[in-house]
């Protein structure tokens, strides 16, 4: 006779638990509504592999800003997802995208930052490229390659297209326009990008790594506003009070885009027409020399933007599927992905090009203080992003799912302001994220 | 000569006590050894092109363009007090840090005030992860004999990276 030892405790599973999330998903990894995604997506290789070609060698992502090059021979070099890319202006002061790879060996050609030259040599064999991004000649052209056609082996050539001044591209010449791929999106881009005749400019950015998935901040700051109080409690613990999250709206536009932003009617109390959350955290003291740019700001964009998107303030917004932008606190980010559990985020600083000096530089530093490396909001979402994506590694993780299903039926229509509109606590946008998602890397399955 | 050496003690034993202050996250202490119009910056660093066309590259313009970090005093006890808080996610539970002062060297002094460089790695050890940050940089210090001793009135970190290799910046460099 032998004696079992083992024993399982006397409690009673909830036996709806895994099986119902299981179920929910039906095979899939986001439920039809995009209200259940399973862990999966956050931590798996192989489906990072399938993002890589089916969203970031297909979609419009973003490269840059005109205001980063404005002279020809102006480069900057960025990333669409993890391939190089080479930002230029021409001699004929055209835009050129290319990958930063030399078309001979795929040495990166250029290795700076940024920069003005109308000549990268490549390190590795010297083959030289025009700010075009056309071969000019490379040593031994002449005796050693025969039959050699100089115009078919320039650098790889990146579709791009400009909206209010933000560069976007894609390897994907096949894509649709970026004004379709944008949608609605744009009315709100407007309100932030062309407030002013004189439009935005970009400053920056700061770079840092972390090892979370790219979808984490994509996902928040499409417009988490539930997340505020919580994550980043210990502000208000500091400058006492709270986000009043409750004047807020979140705004589906467009497939995936999403933003949450406060739309106060005309004359509404003025502190919410400031920059940043000054009105809530106990952030420096009020500035007269800022507060007048600010109400003269006002003045202007009803002007130039008409009434309705002129009032539309502290935007987060995300542009699926990586580019993010916090209005409210003058910073746009790309989190750019570095594999299924990592990212580098880089973040500008967004400034009026018009505006004073002492103006561009109080609004950088209050970005700085609040968001940026070492941004006192920005650290605690560091610290979720890296956490969630570290607990969706395992294979028992794989079996359950997220929850986005707050605020589901709360969805309508406003008079005034185009897309689904919700109240600010709502998981919409990410429902419509995922579900953008999902179309892209599970539209053959059943 | 002796001046010098009791002076390079002052100035090396200042650096010490604070960065022990810190990693003993002693921060109101540490707060107290700045001057009331203390600045404190860190800028970003950038890959350019040794040479372009045209291009004159100046160090000093770089270091003084942005910064990941960009406090006055003010700033600084916001800080120090969101850490104090308990709520401040990205360093509660605490982080073990040790900040390792090295190459101490006082470059000049001008009427009250020494200008020193020295040198900082900083090893940041987070919940469990197996991965420490690691960071280094150069700091331009500015210290100022005041009634209460020696402060800090300046401070300028020249970091080695363009990325930074760590999640967030959570403690003083």
């Amino acid at each position: 006779m032998t004696s079992d030892s083992s024993s399982e405790p006397h409690v009673t599973l909830n036996p709806r638990t895994t099986a119902r999330r299981q179920q929910a998903l039906d095979g899939r990894l986001v439920s039809a509504e995009g209200d259940l995604v399973s862990r999966r997506i956050f931590s798996d290789p192989e489906i990072y592999t399938q993002e890589r070609e089916q969203i970031f060698a297909r979609c419009w992502l973003f490269l840059g800003h005109e205001s980063q090059i404005p002279e020809p021979g102006d480069f900057v070099t960025t990333f669409l997802g993890e391939d190089p890319v080479l930002l230029s202006r021409d001699r004929a002061g055209r835009l050129q995208a290319h990958l930063n790879s030399c078309s001979h060996r795929g040495m990166r050609v250029c290795r700076a930052d940024m920069g003005n030259t109308h000549v990268f040599t490549c390190p590795y064999h010297g083959w030289k490229f025009g700010s075009d991004g056309r071969l000019q000649g490379q040593p031994g052209q002449k005796t050693n390659y025969a039959n050699f056609d100089k115009d078919e082996w320039g650098l790889l050539p990146i579709r791009i297209s400009t909206y209010a001044g933000l560069v976007f591209g894609t390897f994907d010449h096949d894509a649709e326009s970026l004004e379709n791929y944008l949608g609605d999106a744009r009315f709100y881009l407007d309100a932030i990008f062309d407030r002013t005749p004189a439009g935005m400019e970009l400053v920056g950015p700061h770079k840092w790594r972390a090892r979370a998935n790219w979808k984490l901040p994509a996902d928040n700051q499409l417009g988490d506003v539930y997340h505020i109080n919580v994550s980043h409690g210990a502000l208000f613990k500091v400058g006492g009070g709270r986000y009043p999250s409750e004047l807020d709206y979140q705004v589906n536009p467009h497939r995936g885009h999403g933003l949450a932003m406060r739309f106060p009617d005309a004359g509404a109390e003025r502190r919410l027409l400031e920059p940043g959350h000054t009105e809530i955290d106990g952030g420096p003291p009020e500035d007269p020399e800022l507060t007048a740019y600010m109400d003269d700001l006002y003045r202007r964009m009803v002007e130039h933007l008409g009434p309705v998107k002129a009032r539309i303030k502290g935007t987060a917004m995300t542009v699926f599927p990586n580019l993010s932008i916090l209005a409210g606190v003058q910073t746009l980010r790309i989190a750019h992905p570095r594999g299924a559990t990592d990212l580098e985020m880089w973040s500008y600083a967004i400034v009026d090009a018009d505006a004073p000096p002492s103006i561009k530089q109080k609004l950088i530093q209050r970005y700085t203080f609040q968001f940026g490396t070492a941004g006192i909001l920005e650290q605690d979402d560091a610290e979720n992003w890296q956490e969630c994506t570290r607990s969706t590694r395992g294979a028992g993780a794989w079996q359950d799912v997220f929850n986005y299903q707050m605020g589901m039926g709360s969805e309508g229509v406003h008079a005034e302001l185009p897309g689904s509109v919700s109240p600010g606590e709502s998981e919409q946008n990410q429902r419509a994220f995922y579900r953008e998602w999902s179309h892209r890397i599970e539209a053959d399955r059943p | 000569m002796t001046d010098d050496i009791a002076q390079h003690h002052a100035v090396s034993q200042l650096l010490f006590h604070e960065a022990r202050l810190v990693d003993e996250r002693r921060f109101a202490e540490w707060l107290d050894l700045w001057t009331d119009d203390a600045e404190y910056v860190v800028p970003t660093r950038h890959n350019r092109l040794r040479s372009g066309d045209g291009e004159q590259w100046n160090v000093d313009d770089e270091l003084d363009a942005f910064f990941h970090l960009q406090d006055e005093k003010f700033q600084m006890l916001l800080r120090t007090l969101r850490l104090s808080t308990g709520l401040g996610w990205a360093e509660d539970p605490p982080s073990r840090t040790r900040h390792i002062v090295s190459n101490v060297e006082v470059l000049d002094r001008s009427g009250d005030e020494f200008h020193v460089h020295s040198a900082l790695l900083l090893w940041r050890s987070r919940l469990d992860d197996e991965h420490p940050e690691l960071i280094a940089g150069g700091r331009y210090d500015t210290l100022r004999s005041t009634a209460d001793g020696l402060k800090i009135a300046r401070r300028k970190v020249i970091l080695d990276a363009t990325v930074l290799p760590l999640s967030n910046l959570t403690v003083p460099l």
